[in-house]
């Protein structure tokens, strides 16, 4: 009777530890809101770059209609995505550098590599002065783009996720990029869009 | 008649006479053999002569024959037996010649005596002979500028039919002359036939040519004439030369001709053909032709063609307008080619007896450029090369390939002029200066860029140890980036200034060395750096001067900081520094000491001076790459740091002065900055910088703060109150802040508590700011005008907890606010407050027809409780009251007999951060003018 009992204690305690062995703890990470985010960070960074190109005639008078008469973005997006002050003001600065750093984009001097930085892939057709004005704004861009990354991350209270986060926008900055930019893909390889 | 008869007859008599007298006594013609065998101006004498008659034949011993111009021959014994028969038939009349021990010694010929082709008639005597033994000890004569000593010469001749002798010769030849030395054995045998003609296989043996480490050896087939002479299946091997092929020429030189099939110099190189036809007996002339290389210690130049105009004598040629074509890919080093394209070399050469000199070198590489220049080679080694327009990257490329790695992963562009200049002399001294007018460079990844450099180095070197050097460099146009550094050298040109000696080991002894960025400030110095067991030993003496601090600082840290900070685009820097530093080491390990001075230093940003009147007395007594930093103790350890006045947001410091010094990778500082700050005081502490010269540095201290005015802090809303405390320690990094203690204060008459403070990235435009922030039993009359929002009057708690602000906008809080009751403290709420909380809370201001009729009678009401909390996040606040009866949720709960109720009956109250904005806007732009 009593080997029955303390057989009975060992089963138990032996069934409680094999399911606490296999419990898998699973930290969600809001992809849909982060991709959301980037979606909204993105194309306000390069509205004007796009707006330039896309010259007013250039839409129809339907797409007009449909735009005036759909959601805003910035509007709709502040219900799903993560924001903060700290995510506008680096929104706002990558934004306002992105008319100086457009002509280097444009010449293809600086490209977006596969993390979603901007990368200096080569000096053609620049002096000194202007490689170093071109280093300037992308060193700055890009410690911009980190914490821009960190912040998000922290904003959805998952500091680590801060690889993830920059998965998303990489993947974000290089598809809304304008024509005619160099991007990386994640081969490696350059392509022109 | 008669007389003329008996006179012919008395001459006959006479005749007969003496003939029967030499032929009874043959010595009597003794004498006037002598003196036929005389030389002009000389004589020939015998130790005896023996003449006989039947035979005819002529025995000597001991006779010499010498005379002016005609030098000595010696014959120890010679015989000559004559036969009149056989001339008389007209065969070989002389039956035997022997001569043994026969030794001569012909001078060289008088200067500026005509020259001619040598005699060669007398050749045909050995027609004449049937035997002929000659053996000969030692016989000199003067040949091509030298002597020539035949030793042991042995010659005999035999007949082989009509007209036709055949001749065996061994002679031990040694010429000596401008060359060098030169020996062989020499063998020969071959015939002598009318004409005369000449001919022979000669075989060299067991020599050596001058110049030329081996035995020599060799053969070819003679064949000489008294007009031509041709030497043909001429081979000849001498140490690593070797050869085959054919010459000829007339006696007197005006044609001649080389052929070789093959020409092979070991470790030199080779001509696979060559060919020359010319002449030189008045002057070499003619073109002397060839295909072939070089391979010389592992320079190979391949299918190169030749073609070398002569001049000059035999004695002195020389080459006039040269040329040496290679084709691209010809050339190659230690087999790697060198990338230097087509070349071709013209010019002219001279050899003067003792070295080969060079001149008017052209060379044109179709990768390089042209390059000009001159060429000695001999005892006075010497060489001047002048370059133009040289294609940076190509002289990259070529030296790369010579030195058989990776010089430097840079990458060049454009051209430079070279001048060289190698002089004789011990040492050897070389001069070179490169200058270039518009030069770039590009470090691997881009780091650091030149371009458009346009400037001069000059050098000097000796090529030993020990040997002086100096250098001189002046870069007055041109721009430069390191990193995002960038430096114009327009208006900083550079020049640098180096004198001393090289050292074995290798090493370098700088006697004075001078380094001048202008504008910028000079360093002169002077070191030794010398390698010793595998690492750098170095030590030194640097003095900074003249240091700039306004461009120094405009360069280093504002224009490239800028597009990241920038605030840093307005910041002005003015100042002088000196710096004396002496140092030794080994590798990165080195001890520096010295001082460093600033003085008159300011720093003003758009709005006015930010610090004034800065001085900077530092004692640097540093040991890099050694941790383990020690607070100096000794008063010499210590320098001051002074400022006249210092003033940043908001503080103001008059009569800086604090005790400054630097050890490894810490600064220290002694004493404290008491800075008054809003009415108070705010005073550092304790403060200490890590890595003080590094991006990555760490700094900490202790803060105390003494009752500042809260009034004076500015923003949107006035406050009221003060702020006393200490926070300690605070840790300052690029990273972030952090302050441990807390702030306590005074804040609209409650107790104020700070603390938790704070920030991300401070030093960024974009830095977050973060503090806990609570204030208990405010009062609310002050605290509501203060705020604009309609009056209220109480006692209020207020808890702001994780508060994080950046760009001026809150980006997180959990707010909690709760009015507290106290005694004879009247709580009332005017009718725009409640409006304010509503609008805030709800989204909607009062509105209905009681709100009108209240506010017709009354403009305040009583309260009896607000509370509310407000959580801001992802840019969504959320409000939720805090009053919760009969499952209501009241922000503000009325007293029971009369007031008003805002009540949230929205369990999810989200309100986005534009949304918030904008009740913010509705309710600090009242319509009406109440909220006093």
């Amino acid at each position: 009777m009593r080997i029955g009992h303390r057989s009975r204690l060992a089963t138990v305690l032996g069934a409680l530890t094999l399911c606490m062995a296999c419990v898998t703890v699973n930290i969600y990470f809001p992809a849909a809101k982060v991709e959301r985010t980037a979606d909204e960070i993105v194309k306000d960074v390069y509205q004007g770059v796009k707006q330039e190109e896309q010259k007013p005639g250039d839409s129809s008078s339907l797409q007009r209609l449909i735009s005036w008469l759909g959601p805003r973005e910035a509007q709709a997006a502040e219900a799903t995505a993560v924001s903060n002050a700290t995510i506008r003001g680096l929104k706002e600065s990558i934004k306002a550098r992105m008319g100086q750093l457009r002509k280097y984009l444009d010449r293809g001097n600086v490209g977006i590599n596969q993390s979603g930085y901007l990368e200096v892939r080569g000096n053609d057709g620049l002096g000194v002065q202007e490689v170093a004005e071109m280093k300037r704004l992308v060193n700055a861009d890009n410690q911009d783009r980190r914490r821009l990354y960190q912040e998000v991350a922290r904003a959805l209270n998952q500091p680590d996720s801060t690889p993830k986060v920059e998965k998303i926008f990489a993947q974000k900055w290089r598809s809304e990029a304008p024509g005619g930019w160099w991007i990386q893909a994640d081969g490696g390889s350059w392509q022109k869009k | 008649l008669a007389w003329l008869g008996g006179l012919a007859l008395a001459a006959l008599v006479l005749a007969l006479a003496a003939a029967a007298a030499v032929w009874a006594w043959p010595g009597l013609a003794a004498p006037w053999l002598l003196d036929q065998l005389a030389p002009e101006g000389g004589e020939a004498r015998a130790q005896s002569l023996e003449l006989g008659l039947s035979p005819p034949r002529l025995a000597a011993r001991g006779l010499v024959r010498q005379g002016p111009g005609a030098g000595v021959v010696r014959v120890a014994e010679l015989e000559v037996v004559l036969d009149p028969a056989a001339w008389w038939a007209g065969e070989p009349w002389l039956a035997r010649l022997t001569a043994s021990g026969l030794e001569a010694e012909l001078p060289a010929p008088e200067p500026g005596a005509p020259a001619g082709p040598p005699d060669l008639e007398a050749l045909g005597v050995i027609l004449h002979a049937r035997r002929v033994r000659v053996a000969a000890p030692r016989l000199e004569l003067p040949l091509a500028g030298g002597r020539l000593v035949l030793s042991r010469v042995e010659l005999e001749v035999e007949p082989a039919g009509q007209k036709r002798r055949d001749f065996r010769l061994a002679a031990g030849a040694d010429w000596r002359g401008p060359l060098g030395r030169a020996h062989a054995r020499l063998t020969g045998s071959g015939r002598v036939s009318a004409g005369p003609r000449l001919s022979a296989e000669l075989e060299l043996a067991g020599g050596r040519l001058p110049g030329l480490e081996g035995p020599a050896r060799g053969g070819a087939y003679l064949e000489l004439t008294p007009r031509r002479l041709e030497l043909s299946s001429l081979e000849l091997s001498a140490g690593p030369l070797e050869l085959a092929g054919r010459a000829a020429t007339d006696l007197e030189g005006s044609r001649a001709s080389l052929e070789l099939d093959h020409l092979t110099w070991r470790g030199l190189g080779y001509l696979e053909r060559a060919g020359w036809q010319g002449s030189w007996g008045q002057g070499l002339s003619g073109e002397l032709t060839a295909a072939g290389g070089l391979a010389a210690g592992g320079l190979v130049l391949q299918g190169a063609e030749i073609s070398l105009p002569l001049a000059g004598s035999l004695g002195r040629p020389r080459v006039r307008g040269g040329r040496l074509v290679v084709p691209a890919g010809g050339l190659a080093w230690r087999e790697r080619s060198l990338p230097a394209g087509q070349l071709r070399l013209s010019g002219d050469a001279a050899w003067d007896g003792a070295g080969l000199a060079l001149s008017g070198l052209e060379l044109r590489a179709a990768a390089l450029g042209r390059l000009s220049g001159e060429l000695g080679l001999g005892p006075g080694l010497g060489l001047r090369a002048r370059g133009e327009g040289l294609e940076a990257p190509a002289l990259l490329a070529v030296a790369e390939a010579l030195a058989g790695r990776e010089l430097t992963a840079w990458r060049l562009k454009g051209a430079v002029d070279l001048e060289a200049k190698l002089s004789p002399g011990r040492p050897r001294m070389l001069a070179a200066t490169l200058a270039s007018s518009d030069l770039g460079a590009e470090s691997p990844g881009g780091e650091v860029m030149l371009g458009g450099l346009a400037g001069r180095l000059q050098g000097r070197a000796g090529l030993a140890w020990g040997g002086p050097l100096a250098a001189e460099l002046r870069l007055d146009q041109g721009q430069a980036l390191a990193g995002t550094v960038f430096l114009d050298l327009a208006s900083a040109p550079l020049s640098l200034r180096l004198s001393g000696r090289s050292l074995a080991g290798p090493g370098l002894a700088a006697e004075e060395l001078e380094l001048e960025l202008a504008g910028f400030g000079r360093l002169a110095g002077r070191g030794r750096v010398r390698r010793e067991q595998g690492a750098w030993r170095h030590q030194g003496e640097l003095v900074l001067e003249q240091a700039d601090l306004g461009r120094i600082f405009a360069t280093f840290v504002r224009e490239p900081l800028a597009a990241a900070q920038p605030r840093l685009a307005s910041w002005r820097v003015q100042g002088a520094g000196r710096a004396e530093l002496a140092g030794s080491g080994r590798g990165l390990a080195a001890e520096v000491r010295g001082r460093v001075r600033l003085s008159g230093g300011s720093l003003s940003d758009g709005d006015g001076r930010l610090v004034e009147g800065a001085k900077l007395e530092l004692p640097v007594a540093y040991r890099l790459g050694r941790p383990g930093p020690r607070e100096p103790a000794r008063p010499e350890e210590w320098g001051r740091l002074r400022a006249e006045a210092v003033r940043a947001g908001g503080l103001a410091l008059v009569g800086l002065e604090l005790g400054v010094a630097l050890t490894p990778n810490r600064l220290w500082t002694r004493g404290s900055l008491s800075l008054p700050l809003w009415g108070g005081r705010v005073r550092v502490s304790g403060l200490e910088v890590d890595r003080p010269l590094s991006p990555g540095f760490a700094a900490r201290g202790a803060v105390s703060v003494l009752e500042l005015d809260l009034s004076r802090l500015g923003g949107p809303v006035p406050l009221e109150g003060l702020l006393s405390g200490r926070l300690a320690p605070v840790s300052l990094s690029a990273r972030r802040l952090r302050a441990g203690g807390e702030l306590k204060g005074r804040l609209f008459g409650g107790a104020l508590t700070v603390k938790g403070l704070a920030a991300e990235y401070p030093l960024r435009p974009g830095r977050e700011l973060a503090a806990d922030i609570s204030a208990s039993m405010m009062q609310l009359k002050p605290l509501s005008r203060a705020l604009g929002v309609g009056l209220v009057t109480g006692r209020l708690d207020a808890a702001a907890e994780n508060l994080r602000v950046a760009y001026g906008q809150p980006v997180a809080f959990d707010l909690a606010v709760r009015s507290v009751e106290a005694e004879g403290v009247d709580q009332r709420v005017s009718l725009k407050a409640v409006n304010t909380i509503s609008v805030i809370g709800t989204g909607s201001g009062l509105s209905g027809m009681g709100v009108g009729l209240f506010s017709s009678f009354f403009s305040e009401f009583p309260y009896q409780k607000i509370a509310f909390r407000c959580r801001l996040r992802n840019d969504v606040f959320r409000l939720r009251g805090l009053i919760r009866e009969d499952g209501v949720e009241y922000l503000v709960k009325r007293p029971p007999l009369m007031g008003i109720n805002v009540i949230n009956r929205n369990p999810d109250n989200r309100i986005s951060f534009s949304d918030m904005l904008k009740r913010l806007k509705r309710v600090t732009q009242p319509k009406d003018k109440e909220g006093s």
